[in-house]
């Protein structure tokens, strides 16, 4: 699916994020890695997925590609401009053309305002049509997210949880976007939400032709809804590859665990998950940054930084014995993330054995 | 974190709290009736006391600055039900003329300090920087000096008028409002809705009046209730020291000031006056309780 033949929708590269972190009064400030250089691609009407554990660096690359936070370094470009030149009209034109949809659907709603006002208010700000029928376009929007079209009068503490985020969803949707970044977007949400939720999505996608950057720390919601995932831990990518290649073939043994991860709460298998916490990216491990959680380390892992290479066609790993590490990927046992077949009825993540 | 519940079928609307900060009031059996009481004594008392002081002409049995000295310093009787002063004048009526002043000025200062007060401390919360160092050192000065003796000097300076007590009592009452107003800002900007408006082009004029502003109303409601109370008592304690409202004009802290030479012989020129004081600041501050009890954007429909 994600041959380079087409010119990328957006192309990050090398982005970076460094914070400046002040310990104490006289403390020194020492950065901290938020994102430590990423590069990837992301095709059109495609969805590429990120997942990581909470301080990857997952969320702060989506504020970054909001234009919510400037980056450190690197370059955005989408549609072949680069964001980080971008000024006036031609980042308002961004701000209409990539739309956020955010993780808490109780705190992306103002609740005093209106469902109706809260979806027209981009279309508002942005005046694309100088004299628009406000109400019958949110009613449009509404139905177009499966909520009834009366919904507009209504107060966000009224919709459930679910209902919100197609609120969230309908207002990003107005202004006629090509590509959404979806940063969490199911992971507030009860398990059977987030299928509905997921399948509207990938609907949407089908209908709009959008493209999506879906951010996640569920292995299996990326599976699902992405044709190419990348692996984050400690703001690197340890791994990109296409679904099919990180589901059936992961040659990361990080990559590995969160498979095992998903498939020891889906009963599948009594997987071993990684030990540990990530470490904190003030003091990254020396070396490899996953080696103190890795079963595989070796000498070499805290000595060398292993950097992406590719292992098969357009499949990189960050790992010097990525070869040698026993493959997970065996087919039956990994069905709880196969990548979804183009009718998707329900998705696996529903399984009836819920591990909170 | 997911609990297992499943959500209702999509055109049932169901009901969550929308902002688990504020406490609802979910008071059962005994604390939930004296809760009532309260508030059914606190909106009696206030719905009285607006009323006669909307049309005091309806109630007033005497002309309120009708001087008749053969009957002064008369104590209450039916002719008279609260008495006379040292000038013959209707207690009864003076106090209704005079709640159209303290509650007019109470009123009117509460309003001008809140909204003024209130845009100040959003602007200082959302903007931060310079505006808020700006603005909360203004607010330390107002609040590091007595309230009385800044409108004292304030009226002394600027000189004696209706409106000019208004703004004074205002100009002495304005910091409370934008210290609250500032912190809730403060938490309001890190709302996502207040992100996704930034992203959607939203300037900053519009998302503190139509993001932030809305959000903090119901603590501006409480805050502005109970500030009434505070703000005719400040109005009583002016024109109890001659700075408020000029003779005739009657007013509750003049009056009070009247009777003080008379407190031994005619009790009633103060009594009165001060009990009217009490119940209207009383009727203030529950009020505000309950509605700081009541008032979370969830049940804000049901009001």
């Amino acid at each position: 699916m994600a041959e380079a033949a087409a010119r990328p929708f957006m192309r990050v590269e090398g982005l970076r994020k460094t914070y400046e972190v002040r310990r104490g009064l006289f403390g020194r400030a020492r950065p901290l890695h938020a994102v430590a250089g990423v590069t990837f691609e992301v095709q059109p009407g495609t969805t590429f997925g990120l997942v990581g554990e909470s301080g990857s660096g997952k969320t702060t690359i989506a504020k970054m590609l909001m234009l919510a936070e400037p980056p450190s370094q690197g370059s955005i470009e989408v549609a072949g401009q680069d964001l980080t030149q971008l000024s006036g009209a031609d980042r308002e034109r961004f701000h209409s053309e990539v739309q956020p949809v955010l993780q808490d659907p109780y705190s992306s709603l103002n609740p005093r305002m209106r469902i109706g006002r809260i979806i027209d208010e981009p279309l508002r700000i942005h005046r694309r049509a100088e004299r628009i029928d406000y109400d019958a376009r949110v009613r449009e929007l509404l139905e177009l997210v499966g909520l009834p079209g009366d919904a507009g009068s209504r107060f966000p503490h009224e919709l459930s949880g679910g209902q919100r985020q197609r609120v969230s969803i309908a207002r990003a949707l107005g202004l006629g976007p090509k590509c959404m970044i979806l940063d969490e977007p199911v992971s507030a949400l009860d398990v059977s939400i987030q299928a509905q939720i997921l399948n509207l999505l990938k609907d949407l996608q089908a209908r709009l032709g959008l493209t999506y950057l879906l951010i996640s720390h569920d292995l299996a919601v990326v599976a699902y809804m992405s044709q190419r995932v990348g692996v984050l831990y400690l703001g690197e990518f340890m791994e990109i590859a296409d679904t099919a290649e990180i589901v059936g073939n992961a040659r990361h043994p990080y990559t590995q665990a969160l498979i095992a991860a998903v498939d020891a709460r889906s009963g599948a298998v009594d997987g071993a998950t990684v030990a540990g916490e990530i470490p904190s990216p003030m003091n990254p491990p020396s070396g490899c940054t996953f080696h103190p959680r890795c079963p595989y380390a070796q000498a070499r892992c805290r000595a060398e930084k292993p950097g992406l290479r590719e292992i098969g066609p357009s499949h990189f790993v960050a790992c010097h014995f990525a070869e040698q590490v026993p493959s997970r990927g065996h087919p039956h046992a990994s069905s709880s993330i196969a990548p979804a077949p183009m009718a998707p009825t329900f998705p696996p993540i529903d399984q009836p054995k819920e591990n909170p | 974190m997911p609990d297992v519940i499943h959500d209702a079928p999509l055109p049932v609307i169901t009901r969550k709290p929308a902002d688990p900060r504020l406490p609802m009031a979910t008071g059962a059996g005994r604390g939930r009736r004296m809760m009532l009481l309260q508030l059914g004594v606190a909106s009696a008392i206030a719905i009285v006391l607006v009323t006669v002081s909307l049309f005091p002409g309806l109630f007033a049995p005497y002309d309120p600055t009708g001087i008749s000295l053969s009957d002064a310093l008369k104590p209450p009787s039916a002719a008279h039900p609260f008495g006379t002063d040292q000038l013959g004048r209707d207690l009864l009526s003076r106090i209704i003329y005079g709640s159209r002043v303290s509650l007019f000025v109470a009123f009117c200062a509460v309003l001008l300090a809140g909204i003024g007060g209130g845009l100040f401390g959003i602007a200082a919360g959302y903007l931060g920087g310079v505006v808020d160092s700006i603005v909360m050192r203004l607010a330390d000065i107002q609040l590091a000096l007595p309230a009385v003796i800044l409108a004292l000097v304030l009226v002394g300076a600027i000189g004696f008028s209706i409106f000019n007590l208004i703004v004074v009592l205002s100009l002495a009452n304005w910091a409370r409002f934008a210290r609250v107003t500032r912190s809730e800002a403060l938490s309001l900007r890190q709302r996502d809705f207040v992100l996704l408006a930034k992203l959607a082009g939203a300037s900053r004029l519009r998302i503190m009046l139509r993001h932030i502003a809305p959000n903090v109303t119901n603590t501006f409601i409480v805050l502005a209730t109970l500030d009434i109370g505070v703000i005719i008592i400040l109005e009583a304690t002016l024109s109890f020291l001659g700075l408020g409202v000029q003779p005739p004009t009657p007013s509750w802290g003049a009056m009070i000031a009247d009777g003080r030479g008379y407190l031994e012989t005619a009790w009633w020129i103060c009594a009165f006056p001060g009990f009217v004081l009490m119940a209207a600041v009383l009727s203030a501050n529950l009020l505000g309780d309950a509605l700081r009890d009541r008032l979370s954007p969830t049940l804000l429909r049901a009001w």
